[in-house]
């Protein structure tokens, strides 16, 4: 019995005589949420650009400081971001820590050179850097952007970023994806990284999804527009997709990350206006690619449910299956046109897809070393694709039929 | 173990036969002569000087010989005396048939007292221990031996409801002071005819009677031996209440697990009973002592198995809850600001960083003055007068919290966190794992502010490593959850009463257990 | 009901003891090994070793049956003092080298993924020295026991984890099926087995268990439990990174904590993983001291085994801390495990022909 007492006491004596390096208080951190990174003025040089929050705003009344800015907003020359950091350091009185680091920037200009993998794949290896961040694309340079954008709302800036990237999921206008996505296509396919930016663009208006970030015609609110996807390849930036082919391209997935979206479509019934549809998806998409022809044949099955909750033209359908049938002819048609004007622009301006489907194509092999041989972007520029959209219209709303004002007109 | 085999093999199992310290009372038989056996107890009782012994000479009229009756003051019931003993002697008729003078005891005893617990003695010092229990002497002039009439009489106070374990729904009545009383309450509980008493004594100078219970069906042989082992090795003059036995019958007493406990419910008793538990009753005692436990029987309550089988178990859970935050809660936070911060959601870590801001004090220092502070209003709450006892509370827990936030001792924060683990730590049901994890709890925030969470991750793996290979009379400390053996399941959760049936070991003849070991696992 | 304890364990504490010993492997660097080794198709190479093991398995058990003796009996029983010794001593080096290289790798991971600021040897010194010291020292009873009340906490967890991940995987990516291709896939299997080997040293703990049906059905559960949860977890590895990029990742367990989200309000759990993992670590490297002390103790015949837990253990943290990285002590952790695979798989087939050859030289 004794002994087992002093065993227990040398244990805790170890555990007491055991320091560790790692312990540090709260108020001693400085938190980055944001991280910006920009094509430096030399070669191999990044701009790094730190947004970290500020604490005593907005987050607690007892320790309210009324005339800080809710951020500090730091911008280093550096090799990478490692050496950012500790540079930092130099002006901040407070550690830098990555871990409540959630969005990564990147200037178009970076994500469009070489150096950008090698930033972004150096930066992975510090183990504060996780995973899940998410990665977007700025028009100009991050660190105009991160100073350009203020939002009125979201005062913090973590805060603005986690209720926009909750938004995409229900919208469809950015791709769900973050830097694990990143890592998992480093091989040729396509990336799909969220576009934004804080300039203007105007390029008159458009059918509604149809703009690229800074294109949407917007009077006065917040700078930051955030709609399309930059196009990364092997870790380099290569095109842009625009809200709808961002929409589309989250649609052929086989495992669509988009709850629900909005669109507008001609109606069928009154070729002065267009009808909004919600569009969701009830079931998997349906990918079926063979492989064994050349070229090869894709064949894609997307189910979606529509919801009719808005009917600008006052058109009846509920009355009449034929119109109803009108109405489900023409949402294939526009989904299907624009799906293969879609890929018919990546096949031929890059090799690869965004759809995931060459994870499809992988099971039609039987080891990795005959996969690749088989070389899957070559094989889908000329591939025979095949889309096929299968509408079902679940909901009228809620009036089972639009208020008569056109009867009245027309009996007067 | 190995010691307590030699014993058993060498014949001494069980009851001491008088310990050594007895000597004081001489161990001799009667004489015939009654003036020197009165003149005997006069001098052991120091008569004169002490007038606890009071004397009641008569004279039998039946067969014409001097008598005496001996009793303690306050010990026996004069009454009884009175009327069962003395007023049959003096009534006795001479016996037609002739004299029967040979078997005189004899025929007293069995024929003439008409009080039910009686017996023949034949030394001095059996009938002092009589005597001292409240049974009177009867001798008589010209015998070697004397009768013990049984006429106890301590004062006792009626069964009350407990105060310590209530409960809502449930029997409301509690232990008493009187072993007797205490074993009716038990009897009442478990009727079973295998339901097993033996009497003990411990305390060599003023020797107390303790009861120890058991199901003989059901409880394990090997631990019943255990316990009576233990019990039999107590070597103290003398031993007041069953509280003096708990720490005497241990065999860790620095240890922070406890591995005995006390119940004031004869309820509660009585289930401990039927799921093989050996129950202690003394005496001076208005509890029952648990002779083996587990962590089961710290952590249920007696109100469990009343309430319904949802209502219970959601209690229990809660309580599973409870003593994880007690034990664990102010570590995690420590561990939680100071290692990984990024476990806190941005906007609340943001506010505790903007609170902390104006902290002066690293948060150990925070933590522990906080939690000193608790302790000390919770022992000067317990402390105070009822009257005032609310008052510390809210003039601790409202004013003191508030003032302390704004006067930057501490973050607001943390208070909501001393808060829960004090609360915590009021819903544990036992004061014994109680105050465990009160100091358990520091332990766990000095390894959470060495270590982060693996520090706390590797006290906690010591602590279950140590609570699992501890055993209270051979019971591990986990059992029947850890090491797995065949039980009711009443062990986090309750099962519905239906399930919930007993295994009696009988189920499994005992000598082959013991001989050849089952698998051990399913029933 | 309450039993005075008969010193002995039962099936779920030994079952237990197992799953600590090897379902932990799933976080160390042993994923990468089989990832490295089957690419996509390494989740099938855990089933393959605990496949080449089962017939072992059952030739010592039955074995065990028929001579009512545990490992280290039949050996010096059947190949004489000499060659008992001999091999008694190898299963201690191959038990304890495994446990030296595995410390280090685990106080590794520690500094790498978590305290990056923390000297190596202090998580050594209170993994090795602290936790596991006192819990071996606590006896064989305590860690079955320990092992019981923890692992189904673990079984939890990990469905837990997984969960937290479900969102996030694409079971496609487990295409193509046959990873590097079947030959490929089965020689790794077979060569990494040792990471299954647990289960044939822990006869030599054979007496300590109730009953022979009780290590039977144990020893049986214990091997198939664990290959399971690491196919399963090696599947998920490479569903969740993809393969190209799982090759890449150091830690794969670990990533996944991190990357695990339970529901949308605690999506940094990845500490909370970290203290269960510890425990488990604890609890491993106290049963590998265990039965280190304990075959040592055998080997230089030395009753009282458990006083050599403490050198052993100090003896551990010091070369542990000896390789410069853990890619030294990777490389030879691979080294062992092909050396002791052979070992391991064999013993039982020889100790079994011995026997046989026994019966027939009798007749």
């Amino acid at each position: 019995m004794r002994r087992n007492g002093w065993a227990l006491v040398g244990v805790l004596a170890i555990l007491a005589l055991a320091g560790c390096g790692e312990r540090q208080e709260l108020e001693t951190q400085a938190f980055v949420s944001v991280i910006g990174l920009d094509q430096g003025e030399q070669d191999h040089q990044v701009n790094v650009t730190f947004q970290i929050s500020n604490p005593q705003v907005n987050t607690t009344q007892s320790a309210e400081a009324q005339k800080e800015p809710p951020s500090d907003i730091v911008t280093i020359t550096a090799v990478d971001l490692l050496s950012a950091k500790e540079l930092a350091q130099s002006s901040l009185s407070r550690e830098i820590t990555f871990s409540h680091l959630q969005t990564i920037i990147v200037g178009e200009n970076l994500a469009k050179g070489d150096l950008f993998s090698h930033v972004i794949g150096s930066a992975i290896v510090d183990p504060e850097m996780r995973r899940e961040a998410v990665l977007i694309v700025s028009k100009e340079p991050a660190e105009a952007f991160i100073h350009a954008n203020t939002p009125t709302m979201e005062t913090r800036p973590h805060k603005y970023y986690e209720f926009m990237e909750d938004n995409w999921r229900k919208t469809g206008f950015s791709p769900v994806s973050n830097l694990n996505t990143f890592f998992q296509r480093t091989e040729g396919e396509l990336f799909l990284a969220a576009y934004a930016t804080t300039e203007r663009d105007s390029v008159g208006t458009k059918h509604d999804d149809e703009y690229l970030a800074g294109e949407v015609p917007q009077a006065s609110g917040d700078p930051v527009q955030m709609i399309g996807s930059a196009i990364m390849q092997k870790g380099k930036m290569v095109g842009t997709l625009n809200g709808e082919e961002t929409r589309i391209s989250q649609l052929l997935r086989k495992k669509n990350l988009i709850e629900t979206m909005t669109t507008t479509f001609p109606d069928p019934l009154n070729e002065n206006y267009r009808i909004s549809l919600i569009m969701n998806q009830s079931a998997h998409t349906e990918i079926k690619v063979n492989t064994d022809r050349t070229p090869v044949k894709i064949r894609v099955n997307v189910p979606v449910q529509v919801k009719v909750n808005s009917n600008i033209a006052l058109e009846d359908f509920t009355t009449s299956q034929k119109r109803r049938d009108a109405l489900k002819n023409t949402v294939k048609e526009n989904m299907e046109q624009a799906s293969d004007s879609l890929i018919k622009k990546l096949q031929e301006e890059y090799t690869g897809e965004p759809f995931v489907w060459y994870a499809t194509a992988r099971k039609n092999f039987w080891t990795v070393e005959e996969f690749e041989e088989f070389d899957w972007g070559e094989k889908f520029k000329k591939a025979d694709v095949d889309i096929d959209y299968e509408v079902s219209i679940v909901s009228f709303g809620e009036q089972l039929r639009p208020p008569a004002f056109k009867k009245l007109k027309e009996g007067k | 173990m190995s010691d307590f085999l030699k014993r058993l093999f060498n014949g001494q199992s069980g009851q001491p036969e008088g310990g050594g310290e007895q000597d004081a009372i001489p161990k001799e038989p009667f004489s015939e002569v009654l003036d020197v056996n009165t003149k005997r107890f006069e001098d052991l009782f120091q008569y004169p000087l002490n007038s606890a012994l009071k004397q009641r000479e008569l004279q039998i009229p039946s067969v014409d010989r001097r008598a005496m009756v001996l009793f303690v003051d306050g010990a026996s019931d004069s009454d009884k005396i009175a009327k069962q003993v003395i007023q049959p002697l003096l009534e006795l008729k001479p016996k037609p048939g002739g004299e029967s003078v040979d078997h005189l005891v004899d025929e007293l005893k069995n024929n003439v007292l008409t009080i039910s617990g009686r017996e023949t003695i034949g030394d001095l010092n059996q009938a002092v221990a009589k005597l001292i229990n409240g049974s009177a002497i009867l001798l008589i002039d010209g015998e070697k031996q004397a009768i013990a009439v049984e006429t106890a009489g301590f004062e006792n106070r009626s069964v009350a409801e407990p105060s310590r374990e209530i409960v809502i729904k449930g029997p409301k009545s509690a232990f008493v002071e009187s072993s007797a009383i205490n074993q009716s309450l038990i009897r009442r509980q478990v009727k079973d005819h295998r339901l097993v008493s033996e009497t003990m004594t411990v305390g060599s100078q003023s020797p107390q009677e303790i009861s120890v219970l058991y199901m003989s069906h059901i409880a394990d042989p090997q631990l019943v031996e255990n316990v009576k082992e233990k019990i039999s090795q107590v070597d103290r003059d003398a031993i007041l209440t069953l509280s003096q036995m708990e720490e005497l019958l241990e065999v860790r007493p620095y240890s922070l697990f406890p591995s005995t406990m006390t119940t004031e419910r004869p309820d509660r008793a009585g289930s401990f009973l039927l799921e093989g538990h050996v129950v202690l009753l003394m005496d001076n005692s208005p509890d029952a002592l648990i002779a083996p436990i587990t962590f089961w029987s710290l952590y249920h309550t007696a109100e469990d198995q009343f309430l319904r089988w949802a209502y219970g178990n959601f209690a229990r859970i809660i309580r599973l809850c409870a003593l994880f935050f007690s034990l664990l809660m102010p570590a995690i936070y420590l561990a939680v600001v100071t290692f990984h911060p990024e476990m806190i959601p941005t906007d609340l870590m943001l506010a505790i960083a903007a609170s902390r801001e104006r902290v002066p004090f690293p948060t150990l220092l925070e933590l522990l003055l906080l939690e000193l502070t608790f302790e000390i209003l919770r022992e000067a709450g317990i402390r105070v007068p009822t009257p005032l006892g609310t008052t510390i509370g809210i003039v601790g827990a409202l004013i003191l919290g508030q003032a302390a936030v704004q006067a930057n001792l501490v973050s607001p924060l943390l208070v909501v966190v001393i808060a829960i683990t004090g609360l915590s730590s009021f819903a544990i049901p036992d004061v014994g794992l109680s105050v465990m994890t009160r100091i358990l709890r520091f332990t766990f925030v000095l390894s959470a502010h060495l270590m982060g969470f693996v520090g706390i991750a590797l006290t906690f793996a010591v602590m279950l490593a140590y609570a699992t290979s501890i055993k209270s009379f051979g019971v591990p400390f986990f059992a029947p959850l850890a090491p797995h053996m065949p039980s009711s399941r009443d062990l986090f959760l309750r099962p519905i009463v239906r399930k919930q049936w007993l295994r009696p070991l009988s189920m499994k003849p005992r000598n082959a257990v013991r001989a050849k070991p089952e698998g051990g696992d399913r029933p | 009901m309450i039993q005075v304890s008969d010193g002995k364990i039962g099936t779920r504490e030994f079952f237990s003891i197992l799953y600590g010993m090897m379902a932990i492997r799933i976080t160390n660097s042993t994923p990468n090994m089989l990832l490295e080794a089957g690419l996509t198709a390494a989740w099938m190479m855990p089933l393959i070793s605990a496949v080449a093991l089962f017939v072992p398995l059952l030739m010592m058990l039955s074995l065990m049956k028929k001579s009512d003796a545990d490992l280290l009996e039949l050996v010096s029983e059947l190949t004489g003092n000499f060659f008992g010794r001999l091999i008694t001593f190898l299963l201690f080096a191959a038990v304890y080298s495994s446990a030296v290289l595995n410390s280090r790798s685990y106080s590794d991971i520690v500094t790498t993924m978590y305290y990056p600021d923390t000297a190596m040897l202090m998580v050594m010194v209170v993994l090795i020295l602290g936790a596991a010291f006192f819990i071996a020292h606590r006896g064989l009873e305590a860690i079955g026991r320990t092992a019981l009340l923890v692992v189904p906490v673990f079984m939890v967890t990990s469905m837990i984890l997984l969960a937290g991940v479900a969102g996030q995987l694409n079971y496609l990516y487990l295409f193509p099926i046959a990873g590097t291709g079947v030959a490929e896939v089965v020689k790794g299997g077979v060569g990494y087995s040792s990471f299954f080997a647990d289960i044939i040293i822990v006869g030599v703990l054979a007496s300590r268990v109730r009953t022979f049906r009780a290590y039977r059905k144990a020893s049986i559960w214990g091997l198939w439990v664990p290959a399971f949860k690491m196919a399963l977890f090696l599947a998920v590895y490479v569903m969740m990174f993809d393969y190209p990029a799982v090759r890449n990742i150091a830690y794969p367990y670990h990533h996944l904590a991190r990357l695990a989200m339970i529901g949308s309000l605690a999506n940094h759990v990845e500490a909370v993983f970290l203290a269960l993992w510890f425990i488990g670590a604890a609890l491993h490297f106290a049963i590998y001291l265990y039965i280190s002390a304990y075959l040592l103790g055998k080997t230089i015949n030395y009753p009282s085994y458990k006083r050599l837990l403490f050198p052993l253990a100090g003896l551990t943290v010091i070369l542990g801390m000896s390789p410069e990285n853990h890619l030294q002590g990777d490389h030879l952790r691979k080294l062992l495990l092909q050396a002791s695979s052979a070992l391991f798989l064999l013993l039982p087939v020889l100790l079994w022909g011995l026997d046989r050859f026994r019966k027939k030289g009798k007749r």
